[in-house]
């Protein structure tokens, strides 16, 4: 009897999940191959966009490489401009408060007729304000001719090479685009951030993954957490109210915005992100590590240091890697707290201008075009660069070779 | 050359704006001259001693270079490169800020963001004397650091636009500019 029912029951589960596997494969496979296509070329895209837009910013700092630019713009340039410097806007003087009638001569706003001479061109002033508060004449003798500073070096034409110069001086009658201060500041700066927040973003993920108890643990990690959705103006803005005064209070440094500033509040940044990453890494480690350790008679910390610290490392390291590269991208903050000053110097408390602090400064009101427009976007592409190779450096080179040594391997 | 004309549209100066130094309130500099502001934003005045303050290194502030008002100090005053260690900020309400809590500070920008900092006296050179940004002085030519702030128009003003242009023109409408802490063009 039971037998029997065990057979037909066995039979009928077998026909029926064969059935039924055949019907479900037949049903879900049209879905399974359009969301397999759909997660596909969705990566493909994203690979692409990358690739695009390295592209395009690449391809708007051609020109420097190119050597002139070719004279065929959309715009007026400020160059354009400044070799026509009489050509001015025309003024608009309201109907009674006309000085001399030749202003209001139609050929002005005519597109088509002949542009006559310079003096309808000429800004016009108005009423009776005199335009010469400041004039040339003046502020003669302001300088005398041999005046070290005012003596410009030779007229470099060549924007390429004032690239590896010392000064980042791009408005200017002698542009100099050097891009020297600009590295030094963005390395000084995220070095000094990796170097506050790393320690405690590790510490912290090591305290609630080991140590806190689970209540703890519940408010810890949601409030870190929180912290990476705050908007980076935000911590800025902290930072340029608060931070700098209270830190001017304990190391009484001159400049109020400076490097350590900076540094401070774009850890700030990197903290929840280096945190939470470290924190799976963490959690990740296999039970049976921490059994195997408590088992052979190791404290809680010496298996937390020992054990699933080096067992975590690989997640820890890639956890760092992003955080620098948020600290390394980082815009708004190193604008607002970092004082902007380009300067070589190896003190972390004057002032830096960063990479990506001089992109968003500068890129507003650049002209399209301009040698300083492709000088920014090759800052871009280098800024590109720098965080493919560090991925690059981190993934193929310190996870073989440093971690392995790490752990023991 | 033509094409160019169309482009460059109208423009219609509406407000006169005195660019002001300024300093902490703490700082017993009163007076500088154009010089004595060029020695000190291209670094070759480095010491509060050489303009007559306390000895202490002075801090400098501006603006970023993709400000007019940079640019205009720059032609008009300074005359040469900012100095490297010149710090910009983005905006002259941050300029404000950081010179008002900056002991050593100076910085510039529109008399009319000046608040809780001090204005300081600009004189021509050596020989003359100092003035304040105030509206008497702006108005007798005889602060020496304004520049007019315009409105731009593709066109010559018709209709509603002249209305509000007119308007901003008028008497009334320049009583709003000084009322926003600008000055007057007539």
């Amino acid at each position: 009897m039971k037998q029997e029912d065990y057979d037909t029951d066995k039979k009928e589960f077998k026909s029926g999940t064969g059935l039924s596997l055949s019907i479900v494969e037949k049903q879900f496979r049209f879905s399974d191959w359009f969301a397999e296509k759909l997660i596909k070329s969705v990566s493909f895209f994203s690979i692409a966009f990358v690739i695009l837009i390295f592209l395009f910013v690449f391809r708007e700092s051609l020109p420097l490489f190119k050597g002139k630019a070719d004279p065929e713009k959309t715009e007026i340039t400020g160059d354009e401009l400044s070799h026509s410097g009489d050509l001015r806007p025309e003024a608009y003087i309201p109907g009674g408060e006309v000085q001399s009638g030749e202003e209001l001569s139609p050929e002005v706003y005519s597109p088509y007729e002949e542009a006559p001479e310079t003096e309808v061109l000429q800004p016009e002033t108005y009423g009776d304000v005199i335009p010469e508060t400041y004039s040339a004449e003046e502020q003669t003798g302001y300088f005398s001719a041999s005046d070290a500073y005012y003596v410009t070096d030779e007229e470099v034409d060549d924007p390429v090479r004032t690239l590896f110069s010392k000064d980042w001086q791009p408005v200017s009658d002698n542009p100099r685009y050097g891009l020297l201060p600009l590295f030094v500041g963005t390395l000084k700066v995220t070095l000094l951030a990796i170097l506050f927040a790393a320690p405690l973003a590790i510490m912290a993920a090591l305290y609630t993954a080991m140590f806190a108890p689970r209540r703890m643990k519940e408010i810890i990690k949601p409030v870190i957490e929180l912290l990476a959705g705050f908007p980076s103006v935000v911590i800025g803005f902290f930072a340029l109210m608060v931070l700098a005064s209270f830190f001017q209070q304990i190391f009484g440094y001159a400049s109020r915005l400076n490097a350590f500033v900076g540094a401070i509040a774009m850890g700030l940044a990197a903290i929840p992100i280096i945190y939470t990453l470290t924190e799976d890494a963490l959690t990740a480690v296999p039970k049976t590590y921490v059994e195997a350790s408590l088992g052979l008679g190791a404290s809680i910390r010496q298996t937390a240091f020992s054990v699933i610290l080096p067992a975590a490392t690989p997640g820890i390291f890639a956890a760092v890697i992003l955080g620098l590269g948020r600290v390394f991208g980082e815009t708004m903050i190193a604008l607002m707290a970092t004082g902007n000053a380009a300067l070589i110097s190896a003190n972390p408390f004057d002032s830096v201008r960063t990479l990506s602090a001089t992109i968003g400064a500068e890129m507003a009101e650049v002209v399209f075009g301009d040698t300083h427009y492709s000088v920014l976007f090759l800052i871009g592409s280098l800024l590109f660069i720098f965080t493919f190779a560090l991925n690059a450096v981190a993934e193929f080179y310190f996870k073989n070779k440093v971690i392995r040594r790490i752990q023991g391997k | 050359m033509q094409k160019l004309i169309t482009l460059l549209g109208v423009e219609i100066p509406c407000a006169n704006d005195g660019i002001t130094v300024y300093m902490h309130e703490s700082n017993p500099v009163k007076e500088l001259s154009l010089k004595q502001l060029s020695d000190i934003y291209t670094a070759r005045i480095t010491n509060r001693k050489e303009v007559g303050g306390p000895d202490a290194k002075i801090t400098l502030y501006g603006r970023e270079n993709s400000s007019g008002t940079y640019v205009f100090f720059k032609e008009n005053v300074v005359k040469a490169d900012y100095a490297a260690s010149c710090q910009t900020l983005p905006g002259t309400a941050a300029v404000v800020n950081a010179v008002k809590k900056d002991k050593f500070g100076i910085g510039y920008g529109g008399a009319a963001y000046a608040e809780g900092v001090k204005h300081c006296m600009v004189k021509r050179d050596d020989n003359n004397t100092a003035y304040h940004p105030t509206e008497e002085n702006i108005a007798k030519n005889l602060y020496s650091i304004t520049r007019y702030l315009y409105m731009y128009m593709r066109n010559r003003p018709t209709g509603d636009v002249k209305k509000f242009v007119d308007w901003a023109l008028s008497s009334e409408g320049q009583k709003v500019v000084a009322g926003v802490g600008y000055f007057p063009v007539r």
